[in-house]
């Protein structure tokens, strides 16, 4: 299996899917807090 | 939410099954799993921007929480615009190797160009009425008629004139001419491909939401 150019190809595009699925998961944990944040902000107001 | 995080685990088994698991195509060889991702990727830029002109017919007939609805249009619109670029990249790349040439202006490879440029002036539009306050309306008139031609140019104008284009899912004997393991891998990342549409909708439109009320807490 790791003759196989396609392997390789495997391997490098898994690598570019963690890169983005890192960068999502980040954003969206980063946009939860910052929606559960504004809502106790805005409630308190 | 949950399922739309699935696509986390989704994606790498589908970067499996595309690039070890199937066999390569009879003729054009290992280069035809590009497929996998090229149909997947075209499939999500149309449902974007169905997507888009559903929400800005949904707006014009309730005209309420605008603000949020004709931010739910423009944001399925810019994924669709991704979506759409990357269709015509890994269309490109496919072409170079089954015809020779990145570019070729094949029926389909020129409709769904147009489709672009027509989502482009949406953008153009949206942010150069970003003062007036009907920008609501008239943006969602124009992605309502976008939509409306959308199925004309990638649907019917590729059937109309000659196309070099492989036969599409959808093709005229309804017929889909994919064995069992190649059907199984192309949609199951129709599937999962769909299921980051959503994802990344979800999180822009969660963004949108929070921009929209901190904007309404500054105005009172």
């Amino acid at each position: 299996m790791i003759s196989n150019p396609l392997f390789f190809v495997f391997i490098v595009v898994l690598i570019i899917w963690i890169g983005i699925a890192l960068l999502l998961f980040r954003i969206d944990r980063k946009i939860s807090l910052v929606e559960k944040e504004v809502s106790e902000a805005l409630d308190e107001k | 939410m949950f399922l739309y995080r699935l696509v986390y685990i989704l994606m790498p088994i589908g970067i499996f099954l595309s690039l070890l698991w199937v066999p390569p195509a009879n003729i054009l060889g290992d280069a035809s799993r590009i497929l996998y991702f090229h149909v997947p990727v075209a499939w999500v830029s149309f449902l974007a921007f169905i997507i888009a002109g559903i929400h800005s017919i949904v707006l014009l007939i309730k005209k309420s929480d605008i603000p949020y609805r004709e931010a739910m249009a423009y944001n399925s619109a810019a994924i669709g615009m991704v979506f759409t670029v990357l269709t015509v990249i890994t269309g490109s790349i496919w072409a170079k190797v089954s015809w020779g040439h990145f570019w070729n202006w094949d029926p389909r490879e020129t409709s769904i160009v147009i489709l672009m440029l027509i989502y482009i002036a949406y953008f153009s539009l949206f942010s150069a009425l970003k003062s007036n306050p009907n920008r609501w309306g008239i943006s969602s008139v124009y992605l309502i008629i976008s939509m409306i031609i959308a199925p004309f140019l990638i649907f019917i104008v590729p059937r109309v004139y000659p196309s070099l284009h492989p036969d599409t899912i959808i093709n005229q004997d309804k017929k889909i001419h994919l064995e069992a393991s190649m059907r199984i891998t192309l949609f199951f990342l129709v599937v999962t491909f769909t299921l980051l549409y959503g994802y990344i909708y979800k999180i822009t439109n969660k963004l949108s939401l929070i921009i929209i009320k901190l904007r309404s807490s500054h105005d009172i």
